[in-house]
């Protein structure tokens, strides 16, 4: 809130500033400094501070300056660090110090530069092209006024653009191409009236004076001379109108109007005194002097030669020094009691200057073109050494590419050759995987033809003896019908042996019936069990026999050939035992699923037997022994009076 | 980049034997696949083979039991036909 505060406060004390006297408007600034405002607003105050020192007291000027510098640079601030170089530079330009203010515009121009500030690049190239024209470095001059125009131009800002082309019509007038400064100038003044600049038509008139005067036509020269005074003097252009009193009274000096010439040197002296303008006191002062020798007022025309001489001395302007060296060197002759050492004092300083002056243009110029050579020379040399490093690069190149491609191409051999040894290898262990395959193939195949064949004998041979057990059966029939055999032994024997061997038939069927099928299901087999059981029941009169197979059994469920046979052999055993041995009233055979598989079981209400007193006869020994190549165990349960029980799991 | 004939050649063969790689590749994996497909059909061959061989082996053996029963059977019929000869005889 603070700040805020202050900030208005000192907004308000920099636009009122436009309307106060400086010294009003420096103790305001001190006001705000002494408030403690913020960085940015310190920075702008010490700036302003700089600002109106710089006609006051240049020592303040620099101070203020000098800490706006300080701060802007401990806070970083670009801006104000910008603006107090610029500041520092404008005070060393009024004090005639070209160098030095060259130097800050630089720094200026530079930080402008980095925050890409065009209209501040424009101005600090504007301050330099003045600023170099002063030191008459006109081709850098000229160059530094037309970047600034440029930028100008491009932000269509007319009034600085008019300014800068005033600059360089100016440059043109010191190159002594006056026409075309004249030309400039008056096409510079028709744009200043058009956009109602007054200080440029002011600037521009007395240019227009300028050149006139360079081309000897004193009567244009005075009238824009005139013309410029008057819109100085209504506006209170102090230091235009110096310069244009200066430049009149050089007017006045030139067609002998030694009076009207000291009126208008003194007044400009007068006023360059109050704008502390060191170069134009010199210069009026010399001015004078040169004049009142002129008029024959030989003190008054001393003491303004002397002043003239120390303030070109204090600002280091060789041109006005050497210019009040001549003029003393006159006085000195004009003087009535002249004194010889004085005069030779004042030839010799005046001589040395003169030399120095020659010998600096010599050596600049010569250090120019030794400068210029050397450069030229190192611009040579750097060439040929690029052209060297150039071809020496090439070289390198050429032999990185080489060398990069022949370990590529060393890469790809190698893994080309590995692809092949890769793919030979394969080949090879599948062509002896594919080849012991095909013998294990070949090996079983042969087997199975020779099983094959040995099943189609065996299959002949059951056939064969198929046929001969039925034409026993026949003949023992035929016997027994035939003679009318009423032997009861031999009739019984007949019996027995047409029992056996249809007995034997029925095996060989059975097992026929096995060996003809690859698989047996558990539908096949309770098909075959069922019409067991009604052939049992045929033979056995006394007996009821039950067949039941669970709904939850699948009848998809699949035995070998030898399973199946054997199951169906077990419960043809088993069904054998009952009807023989147990005197059962009722067999039942129950099929039923349990977790381990099925459980076949056959149970019988007969008179049982005790398992551990009974040695198993044929049967059960080759029901067990069934059992084991079904690799399932049988389980026998009998109870003398409560039947017996045969159950297996498959 | 400027190129001599030796780098132009040096990148040609790089190119060329590129080339060779990816159809060597291509090449190993048909082979690979090929492979594979024969070796699935001759497991399949051996397998089916393998099963017929396995009930055959169990059908000679029903064969072989039956054949055992069935001679003690005929041999036991022989006997009896026998004994019912010398009981015709002697009466």
């Amino acid at each position: 809130m603070k700040h805020k505060f202050l900030s208005i406060i000192f907004v308000f004390f920099s636009l009122y500033g436009f309307s106060q006297n400086p010294l009003k408007l420096i103790d305001s600034l001190k006001l705000v400094i002494a408030s403690k405002p913020q960085d940015s607003i310190k920075i702008k105050a010490y700036s302003d501070l700089c600002w109106y020192y710089r006609n006051i007291s240049t020592d303040s000027a620099f101070a203020y300056g000098n800490l706006a510098l300080k701060l802007s640079k401990s806070t970083q601030n670009k801006l104000g660090e910008a603006q107090a170089y610029n500041d520092i530079g404008i005070i060393h330009y009024g004090l005639a110090d070209f160098n030095k203010s060259i130097r800050y515009y630089k720094k200026t121009l530079n930080i402008r530069e980095q925050m890409l500030d065009s209209m501040g690049m424009a101005s600090a190239y504007n301050k330099l092209g003045i600023s170099y024209q002063r030191t008459f470095k006109l081709d850098s001059s000229i160059i530094y006024a037309t970047e600034a125009l440029k930028i100008y131009e491009a932000k269509n800002h007319i009034k600085y653009a008019t300014v800068i082309k005033n600059n360089i019509a100016n440059i043109h007038q010191d190159l002594k191409q006056y026409k075309k400064a004249l030309s400039s100038h008056l096409e510079i003044a028709e744009t200043c009236k058009k956009i109602n600049d007054y200080v440029g038509l002011t600037r521009s008139y007395t240019n227009i004076g300028n050149s006139y005067l360079f081309l000897k036509d004193t009567l244009n020269s005075f009238k824009f001379y005139q013309k410029g005074i008057e819109i100085a003097q209504e506006n209170g252009y102090q230091r235009e109108l110096a310069t244009i009193y200066n430049n009149l009274g050089s007017l006045f000096k030139n067609q002998e109007k030694f009076e009207q010439a000291i009126i208008a040197f003194n007044k400009a002296f007068v006023l360059r005194s109050k704008l502390k303008d060191n170069y134009g006191i010199s210069s009026a002062a010399i001015n004078l002097g040169v004049l009142y020798l002129s008029t024959g007022e030989t003190s008054k025309a001393k003491d303004k030669l002397n002043l003239g001489l120390n303030i070109s001395k204090k600002t280091a302007a060789k041109e006005l020094e050497m210019k009040a060296y001549e003029a003393l060197l006159l006085y000195q002759a004009l003087k009535k009691n002249t004194d010889r050492d004085s005069i030779i004092y004042y030839q010799k300083r005046y001589n040395l200057i003169q030399d120095s002056i020659f010998n600096n243009r010599i050596t600049k110029q010569v250090t120019e073109v030794q400068e210029k050579y050397n450069a030229a020379e190192r611009e040579k040399e750097i060439q040929v050494q690029r052209a060297n490093l150039a071809e020496k690069e090439l070289k390198l190149n050429k032999k990185n590419t080489q060398l990069i491609g022949l370990g590529i191409l060393a890469v790809f051999i190698s893994l080309l050759g590995y692809l092949l040894f890769n793919q030979q290898k394969l080949k090879n262990r599948q062509l002896q995987r594919e080849g012991e395959l095909k013998d294990a193939l070949i090996k079983i195949e042969t087997q199975n033809r020779l099983q094959e064949q040995r099943l189609s004998i065996s299959r002949d041979l059951h056939d064969n003896i198929g046929a001969q057990l039925t034409f026993i059966i026949s003949s023992i029939e035929n016997l027994q019908y035939g003679f009318k055999i009423t032997n009861k032994k031999l009739t019984n024997k007949l019996q027995s042996i047409s029992a056996f061997t249809k007995e034997t038939i029925y095996e060989l069927r059975d097992t026929i019936w096995a060996m003809n099928k690859n698989e047996i299901t558990l539908e096949d087999l309770q098909a075959r069990i069922s019409n067991f059981i009604d052939k049992a029941d045929t033979y056995s009169n006394n007996m009821a026999f039950s067949f039941n197979v669970d709904k939850s059994v699948s009848k998809a469920l699949i035995f070998t050939s030898v399973k199946g046979m054997n199951i169906y052999r077990i419960v043809q055993e088993a069904i054998n035992n009952a009807i023989k041995y147990s005197e059962a009233k009722s067999v039942s055979v129950n099929i039923s699923k349990v977790n381990q598989g099925v459980k076949i079981e056959i149970k019988d209400n007969g008179k049982g037997f005790k398992p551990e007193n009974s040695s198993f006869g044929n049967g059960l020994n080759n029901m067990k022994k069934r059992a084991q190549e079904l690799q399932t165990n049988i389980s026998i349960e009998s109870h003398l009076g409560k039947g017996t029980v045969i159950s297996l799991i498959v | 980049m400027n190129f001599d004939f030796f780098s132009i050649l040096i990148y040609l063969l790089l190119a060329v034997l590129l080339a060779f790689i990816v159809k060597a590749y291509w090449d190993t994996q048909a082979i690979k696949e090929n492979a594979f497909r024969n070796h699935l059909l001759l497991e399949e061959q051996l397998v089916l083979e393998n099963n017929k061989s396995k009930m055959n082996i169990e059908k000679l053996y029903l064969s072989d039991n039956l054949q055992k029963s069935v001679f003690k059977r005929l041999f036991k019929i022989t006997k009896d036909i026998l004994l019912l000869q010398k009981l015709i005889f002697d009466k």
